[in-house]
């Protein structure tokens, strides 16, 4: 027994004796409440604060009434039939605990304000239950961060905190932190810079900051008045190798964000891929919802929508195609990502344009205090990324390259016609993020993808995106922010067609997106918080020229046309807590879209099909001349209710215009697909979508679970008539049809995101079908009947596991399973000529065979030395382990006047590669 | 030396590869894209038959007018099913062919499901135009828009390269790939379809044995007539074209058929009729779809496959679906010749004497013979051969002895 034990003592007694001299009492009734409302009615009304583990004590129903009684009267009733006890200290804490009952009390070390810092100074005098009682607290040593200026301070008002949460080694700030306010139950999640904003009440609160891959940090929050705070979070010692969605457990519970996913670089650095390149959009396609056409097609499809229907930013810049080498890899370069979000439903107010989901990436900030680097090879690319501070702790730069080098392979073939072929891709980029001062922050982005493919002597592809964004945060105070962006994004692609000599052409498209963006955020003393703003759009698009390929061909020139148009928007969007367990957020958003002239565009007649045969006029528009408009309003609206601590009912409804689509007759995304701009016939396509969803948590175990059910009712939607080709100057209203679609699903997730084993398992079923009706037989699809639109997989599954071995080698398997795309499949046939002909069914009306693929990689880091100038990790990746030939497509082809039908698999057997990786400078950095 | 010739005859058959690199198909359109992929990994076609029972059991209603055919030919049928086919035709049925100015011409089943008439030359003249009646003897009746006689104009020039072929079920290193250029002045039509005949010369089969030298004068039943066929088939297979997106009605190098170096047509001589036939767009929109899902369909990046509409239909019910197709054409006609061999004489059979002491021991219905020497030490010993009818008589194999009279020597 030292003398801080014995000091603890006549502490503990004077405390027992002030509460005994001063009862506090309350005069209220309590009927059939939960322990949690209990805890908060209580809080409001006396000066006391409960501690207490809610998860455990939250069924437990209050039924307690009656004036002035003595607090301690109140606790003994409630816990009258229990086994749990509780302790009052002098500063008015309220302790609940289970177990015997704490005779001998340990020792407590008295250190700031109203909070108590627990302290064992001497373990052998703890008994068990104080010592796992101090273990699950975890409250020993807390800081306490003071926020304000105490001569400023008025009782009850609503402080408004601007926080950003930075990582303390290289001062890069960190996105999709949360912040806790445990006796609130109240938060924030750091935005794409970092930052985030909180409106709370005057005092003093437990805070939790959580970030991927970040030791939590918990600390006390001492706040008196407007402030800012800084949160430096620690990187966790074991490296980054959790493979998790979501950034925080608390996000599925208590977020109201639902068809969310979140990932960030770092959690896929371990899964499997093909050919040992990381890529985001292929582990995208793992998660619930998101489903691609086939291997080596670029086209992503959520929740039974198209490939155009996404709207993919790469830090606020559009990218229109999203792949290189036609699908096999995604156009990123991942070294530089370092956040992904994906929206899938309760899409919120600021995003508009597309009618499915948006994928929000967005890059490094740069490290503010030492150079980095990092890259790798693998059999295709390498890749390599830099960066740096400009001036330390203000200005940092990022610059990345990746680039092919796969013409040594194409030089080996025996066959002349690969010999002759050749491809090769590249994209690079560079920003610049500075914070100017206190209240501005300026990024720059640039960005360049380049493909270029050409086979033989027949064809030749490119492809390119191009674009910048130049970003500023500017904070007019603690609780308004404004985001203004200038961005600039540019598509094209090249063809030249060489099959024929007197018919080949080549072919050049151009897309030009120009945009203005304004995104406030405000947040008010009722905690509040607002988002308001809006952006404009200024599209040209040079659909392109055939032109002959050469003086041998005789093609003729087409110019298929040229479109403007604008699309400007304006939002506002409340996310408030309406009932102590209820949160909404409710948004508008109105939208406009006009198609600018020059231009010619027929007239049909009346109750016509709309071919050629019907055009009774033309009529010319002049430059800038509005030939069309659309316009509308999009309400959002997203409702949470928590259930418990741990789980929750959430629901949301949206609706969604979007005035640009893709021409595609073909199932996946092709090089040669055109955008276009909705038009006088062409509307533009509306969707909306109904969700709700179940989610749980269990922290114990570290697992999360939600599930989710949609509904989704579109118009509008663009499909192609059967047999057409967009090579040519047919107007688009004569090849296309609009139609309704119907798409309906579920979606299971459970994540395990903490031990040596984690990843996750989802399920999904949806339906998608689409349906084309008209009074005129030739104006529609399918004799007017519902179809299976292309990308319409009811079942899948998805498995990603991560298995840390130890700290330098893990295993990963993934598995993937779902049903065939639909295909339109002979039905009949009968010979003509001697030749056997075809009569298709209708429209998708049968399933390629089911896909399914097991893959595996090893990871192998090398020593974990702190003082090597460069760390590598070696990768080791199989790909469809089992070696299943999966249906690419089904095809058939005639022999001697008898068809055969064919089945076409890409990646027939296992597929390993192995790569190398490699870091450099800081190797904190990741 | 009998041992030499045999090993230097080995026959080389035709290869028929069940699986292949998936990037030699010619024609795939996603060939073009994916390839690159092909390089480093295995990929694989496998034949794949739809696994569903379905079947539309539909009308098929298939006819023709053509200027320069004599006899002209409808034939009515029923669908079959996809993996089961076969042909099912319609008999009893009333076909009509009839004119602009409505006169009508009845054609006569010649055999089930399979009508004809011979129309007087006087009726068929360039853009005169024909429709189809049809009755069923279920009381439905069918009747087709009206098509033209459109004239084709000359063929320009047919052609042949040597080349590689892949498809998704052969693999020919070498061959003959044969082309046409399109030239008609502009005012013709500018959509063309080819029909393809084919005539080549082959010789029975080379006979081994151990009887040497073998002696044609001592041949039973004597062979000198018989040694030397032609046969001429109809290409199976749909080649269509046309000049729609191109400043003139011109087009070169459209790819007709294909014959491997492996094929015994190329030996002695090989001679290609190519008959141009002027189309009208509907006719050309039924074949060049076809020609299309025969050959390239069902790659991620093609157009994917649709029903396509005849242009018969129903009278009295607008939604039944009939299949086929009725057209009207003239066509110009051209021939191209081949003088083989392309390498090697091909031999696909071996044939091989067995030997006989006596003359009477030959059977004449399934074998001939042959008299001939064998040598033992310094002597020739006289001795028969037998071996099967074919190996002697060229006619078994399909063709005939009569020379055609357009053959070049």
């Amino acid at each position: 027994m030292n003398k801080f034990s014995l000091g603890l003592f006549f502490c503990l007694i004077s405390q027992f004796t002030i509460a005994q001299e001063e009862p506090i009492t309350l005069s209220d009734s309590f009927v059939n409440i939960s322990f949690t409302e209990f805890v908060h009615k209580v809080e409001q009304s006396i000066p006391v604060r409960f501690y207490y583990n809610p998860g455990e004590i939250e069924n437990l129903k209050i039924n307690v009434s009656g004036t002035n009684i003595e607090i301690r009267n109140i606790l003994d009733k409630v816990f009258s039939h229990t086994n749990y006890l509780y302790y009052i200290d002098t500063n008015m804490n309220i302790i609940i605990y289970k177990g015997e009952k704490i005779t001998e009390l340990p020792d407590y070390k008295e250190n700031y304000g109203i909070t108590k810092d627990i302290t064992p100074q001497n373990k052998q005098e703890l008994t068990s239950i104080e010592k796992k009682y101090l273990e699950s607290k975890k409250i020993a040593d807390l800081e306490l961060i003071e926020v304000g200026n105490q001569q400023n301070s008025f009782p009850n008002k609503t402080c408004f905190l601007r926080g950003k949460i930075i990582d303390q080694s290289t001062g890069e700030l960190l996105i999709g932190a949360t912040v806790y306010l445990k006796e609130l139950g109240q938060g924030a999640v750091s935005d794409l810079d970092g930052y985030f904003n909180l409106a709370v009440k005057k005092g003093t609160y437990l805070v939790e900051v959580n970030c991927m891959s970040m030791k939590e940090k918990k600390f006390y929050l001492k706040i008196f008045s407007n402030g800012n705070i800084s949160i430096p979070l620690e990187k966790k010692l074991m490296k980054l190798k959790e493979v998790t969605v979501t950034a925080n457990k608390l996000d599925n519970v208590k977020g109201l964000q639902m068809g969310y996913e979140r990932l960030s670089v770092k959690n896929i650095k371990e899964i499997p891929v093909v050919l040992g390149e990381k890529d985001l959009l292929k582990v995208a396609q793992m998660l619930p919802g998101v489903q691609s056409a086939g291997e080596g097609s670029s086209g992503i499809y959520v929740r039974g929508g198209t490939a155009d229907q996404n709207l993919v930013y790469i830090n606020k810049v559009p990218i229109y195609n999203t792949s290189h080498l036609f699908g096999f890899f995604t156009a990123f370069n991942s070294d530089i990502v370092s956040n992904f979000e994906l929206y899938k439903s309760n899409i919120p107010a600021k995003y508009g344009g597309r009618v499915s989901s948006i994928f929000e990436i967005s890059t490094r900030k740069g490290n503010k205090k030492k150079f980095f680097g990092k890259g790798g090879i693998s059999p295709i690319t390498g890749h390599l990324a830099i960066e740096g501070p400009v001036k330390k702790d203000k200005t940092s730069f990022v610059l990345s390259y990746r680039g092919s080098y796969s013409d040594w392979l194409l030089s080996k073939m025996k066959d002349e016609n690969l010999k002759n072929s050749n491809t090769s891709f590249y994209d690079l980029s560079g920003s610049i993020n500075s914070t100017i001062n206190k209240n501005n922050i300026l990024k720059v982005f640039l960005y360049n993808s380049n493909d270029q493919f050409s086979l033989s002597k027949t064809d030749d592809y490119s492809y390119y995106n191009r674009g910048s964004s130049v970003c500023l945060k500017h904070f007019f105070s603690q609780s308004l922010h404004a985001d203004i962006a200038t961005i600039f994004s540019q598509y094209g692609f090249g063809h030249n067609n060489k099959n024929n000599p007197s018919e080949a052409y080549s072919q050049k498209y151009k897309l030009d997106h120009y945009e203005l963006k304004t995104d406030f955020t405000l947040l008010t003393s009722k905690n509040h918080q607002l988002s308001f703003g809006g952006n404009s759009i200024f599209y040209k698009l040079n659909r392109g020229t055939i032109k002959p390929y050469n003086d041998e061909s005789i093609r003729l020139p087409i110019e298929i046309g040229v479109e403007k148009g604008i699309e400007t928007a304006a939002y506002i969007s409340d996310e408030f807590t309406l009932l102590p367990k209820l949160t909404i957020l409710a948004g508008l958003r109105y939208s406009y879209f006009a198609l600018l002239g020059p231009a010619t565009v027929y007239q049909y007649f009346p109750d016509s099909p709309i071919n050629a045969n019907n055009i009774r006029d033309s009529l010319a528009f002049k430059n800038n001349e509005i030939i069309k408009n659309y316009s509308g309003f999009e309400p959002r609206l997203a409702l949470n209710y928590r259930l418990g601590t741990n789980n929750s009912i959430k629901a949301s409804y949206n609706r969604l215009r979007q005035y640009i689509f893709m021409l595609s007759n073909t199932i996946a995304m092709s090089p040669t697909d055109q955008w276009k701009l909705s038009d006088l016939y062409l509307k533009p396509p509306i969707l909306d979508q109904l969700s709700i969803g179940y989610y749980h948590d269990f922290p114990k175990q570290g697992i999360i679970t939600s599930f989710e059910a949609y509904k989704k009712w579109g118009k509008n939607i663009v499909e192609y008539r059967d047999g057409i080709d967009f090579i040519s100057d047919i107007p688009a209203e004569m090849l296309l049809l609009q139609g309704k679609q119907k798409v309906y699903g579920v979606e299971v997730l459970i994540k395990k995101n903490t031990g040596n084993l984690t990843g996750w398992i989802s399920y999904t079923y949806s339906k998608s079908t689409i349906q084309v009706q008209s009074s005129l037989p030739t104006e529609q699809i399918n004799y007017g009947k519902p179809y299976p639109s292309n990308y319409d997989k009811p079942h899948s599954i998805n498995f990603v596991s991560n298995i840390r071995s130890n700290r330098r080698l893990s295993f990963s398997i993934n598995v993937v399973y779902s049903t065939g795309r639909p295909i339109t499949y002979p039905v009949a046939t009968y010979y003509h000529e001697g030749q056997e002909i075809l009569h298709f069914s209708e429209r998708n009306k049968y399933r390629i065979p089911d896909y399914f693929r097991v893959d595996c990689s090893i990871n192998l880091e090398g020593n974990l030395r702190k003082k090597k100038w460069l760390h590598s990790y070696w990768m080791l990746n199989i790909y469809n382990l089992t070696g299943r030939k999966n249906a690419y497509s089904v095809y058939f082809e005639s022999t001697e006047g008898n068809l055969q039908g064919y089945k076409l698999s890409i990646f027939a057997q296992p597929i390993i590669t192995l790569s190398w990786n490699f870091k450099f400078g800081n190797y904190a950095s990741e | 030396m009998p041992a030499n010739n045999m090993n230097a005859a080995k026959p080389e058959l035709t290869s028929n590869k069940k699986s292949m690199p998936w990037f030699l198909i010619k024609n795939l359109f996603i060939i073009k894209y994916i390839i690159f992929l092909s390089l480093i990994f295995t990929n694989c076609i496998e034949k794949y038959e739809p696994q569903h029972n379905d079947f539309n059991d539909l009308l098929v209603i298939s006819g023709s007018i053509i200027k320069g055919d004599s006899i002209q030919t409808v034939t009515i049928s029923r669908s079959t099913p996809y993996n089961n086919s076969s042909h099912d035709p319609i008999g009893n049925c009333e076909v009509w062919a009839i004119n602009e100015f409505e006169q009508e011409f009845h054609f006569e089943e010649s055999k089930t499901g399979v009508y004809k008439i011979k129309i007087p030359e006087q009726f068929l003249n360039f853009n005169s135009q024909f429709k189809l009646r049809v009755n069923t003897p279920d009381g439905n009746e069918y009747e087709s828009s009206y098509e033209p006689i459109l004239e084709s104009s000359p063929v320009d020039i047919v052609y042949y390269e040597e080349e590689s072929f892949h498809s998704s079920s052969v693999d020919y290193p070498n061959g003959l790939q044969f082309y046409l250029d399109l030239k008609a002045p502009s005012g013709f039509s500018r959509k063309y379809r080819w029909k393809l005949e084919e005539t080549w010369e082959y010789h029975t089969h080379k006979i081994y044995g151990e009887i040497s030298p073998v002696d044609t004068t001592f041949f039973y039943p004597p062979k000198d007539s018989i040694s030397k066929c032609w046969r001429t088939i109809p290409v199976v297979g749909l080649y269509s074209s046309s000049t729609e997106n191109l400043s003139l009605n011109e087009k070169k190098k459209i790819p007709l058929n294909y014959v491997p170096k492996s094929s015994i047509q190329l030996n002695y001589g090989y001679s290609l009729l190519v008959k141009q036939y002027a189309l009208s767009d509907v006719a050309y929109e039924y074949w060049n779809r076809h020609q299309f899902f025969i050959n390239e369909s069902g790659g991620l990046y093609d157009k994917q496959p649709s029903q396509s509409k005849s242009n018969i239909y129903n009278i009295n019910n607008s939604d039944e679906i009939i299949l086929g197709l009725f057209w009207a054409a003239s066509f110009t006609q051209k021939r191209v010749f081949f003088k083989g061999p392309l390498g090697n004489i091909i031999i696909n059979q071996y044939c091989e004497l067995d030997t006989l002491n006596k003359k009477s021991n030959i059977s004449g219905v399934n074998y001939f013979g042959l008299l001939g020497f064998k040598e033992i030490g310094d002597s020739r010993i006289p001795i028969y051969g037998t071996a099967p009818k074919k190996c002697f008589d060229c006619q078994l194999q399909g063709g005939t002895n009569i020379k055609p009279i357009f053959w070049e020597d």
